[in-house]
């Protein structure tokens, strides 16, 4: 038979303990800022090609007719990714997308499509959609916490006779996924 | 007995299973989307149009100013131009482009390119020097076709009026300038003739 005390310590155990539970799901402890944004800068369209920025550096270049304008101006996005301790677990694994939707760049007539992006992530070239930790091995250092940086760069596909004018797209949306 | 473990399992264990679940935090569960951050993309395309129509007025405008006038000059996109004394584009390219060409020995073009040392302040006495090194990257660089879309301009002056105006530093670094192509010219190679193509922002 219990005793009234011993029923309100299996209370408060229970209710601490579904507390915790249903607080580390999902985790909040994860954060992504963004540092700044991705700019291919200014660029003549001649007869047509891409231009890239390079995750890793910077670094600007250009194919076909593209005329690149300028020694400044373009940047890859940086963002910070930031870890507590012990969020990078010992069973998950960690992955970073980005929204397809972003492949679009819209300008004031027309549009500039199928641009891709590429990653440089803690300094290694990274693929979205890959796992960044997946074994307790790699993901050690991680599991003590820290913040990583991750850049990214990509190719935008400038048509022949592109209009002039300044093309964008707000939702180069980064999503860290954990599994 | 069975009770009694339950018990002790219930007291004690539950609170280590949740604190276990907490550190995993949400590992167990598939896929969940701990983060997000945007940023924006933007890429900027600059009028093509602008080639053609300074192409015109460029006779015009250029041969009424001043070498600094027309450095620091307020047109925008791809500025071609035509220097006093030659007076006129030398042809045409579809009808759309103006043909203006540089020409000269290899030591002149080797002097405007390298020519860094502004006089007394004054962009029309800069100082010449040869650098054949320099002239050599320049004029192989690659593409030339790439840039038949552009004004190509016949430059007559003196070196040392063309290196003001275009190379030295005081005048090339002015806010206007950003960019400066020298290619070498198809169709008088035995000339050692180059393209200058000067873009502003």
């Amino acid at each position: 038979m219990l005793k009234k005390d011993q029923i309100k310590q299996y209370c408060t155990f229970w209710l601490l303990a579904v507390w915790l539970s249903v607080f580390a799901i999902p985790s909040y402890a994860v954060t992504v800022t963004k540092v700044q944004n991705l700019s291919f800068g200014s660029l003549v369209a001649g007869s047509g090609g891409t231009v890239t920025i390079n995750p890793n550096g910077g670094a600007r270049n250009v194919s076909g007719g593209v005329i690149a304008i300028g020694n400044s101006g373009f940047q890859p996005a940086h963002f910070t990714v930031t870890f507590t301790i012990l969020e990078l677990t010992l069973v998950s694994s960690v992955r970073i997308n980005i929204t397809t939707d972003a492949s679009v760049l819209t300008g004031p007539s027309a549009t500039m499509t199928g641009t891709t992006y590429t990653g440089f992530y803690n300094g290694q070239n990274y693929t979205f959609g890959t796992n960044i930790c997946t074994v307790l091995l790699i993901c050690g250092l991680g599991a003590l916490g820290g913040t990583y940086h991750l850049y990214v760069g990509g190719t935008a596909n400038v048509g022949a006779n592109q209009p002039a004018g300044v093309y964008t797209n707000n939702i180069l949306n980064l999503q860290v996924i954990k599994n | 007995m069975i009770m009694g473990t339950i018990k002790t399992w219930l007291c004690h264990d539950g609170l280590f299973v949740a604190v276990i679940l907490f550190c995993l935090n949400g590992s167990l569960v598939s896929p969940v989307y701990a983060a997000s951050a945007s940023a924006t993309i933007n890429a900027t395309i600059l009028p093509r149009s602008d080639v053609s129509v300074v192409s015109t007025d460029a006779i015009t405008e250029i041969a009424a100013r001043t070498w600094a006038q027309l450095l620091y000059s307020g047109s925008a996109g791809v500025l071609t131009f035509t220097i006093p004394g030659s007076g006129t584009a030398t042809g045409t390219d579809g009808g759309k482009h103006c043909s203006c060409r540089l020409t000269g020995s290899v030591e002149q073009i080797a002097a405007l390119v390298s020519c860094n040392t502004p006089q007394g302040g004054h962009s029309s006495s800069c100082e010449s020097s040869v650098n054949t090194e320099q002239l050599a990257k320049l004029m192989t660089c690659s593409g030339v076709e790439k840039y038949t879309e552009f004004c190509r301009c016949t430059i007559t002056g003196s070196v040392e009026q063309i290196a003001a105006l275009l190379f030295c530093n005081g005048t090339l670094t002015g806010s206007k300038v950003v960019s400066i192509m020298v290619t070498s010219h198809p169709d008088a190679q035995t000339e050692k003739s180059a393209d200058i193509i000067v873009a502003y922002n």
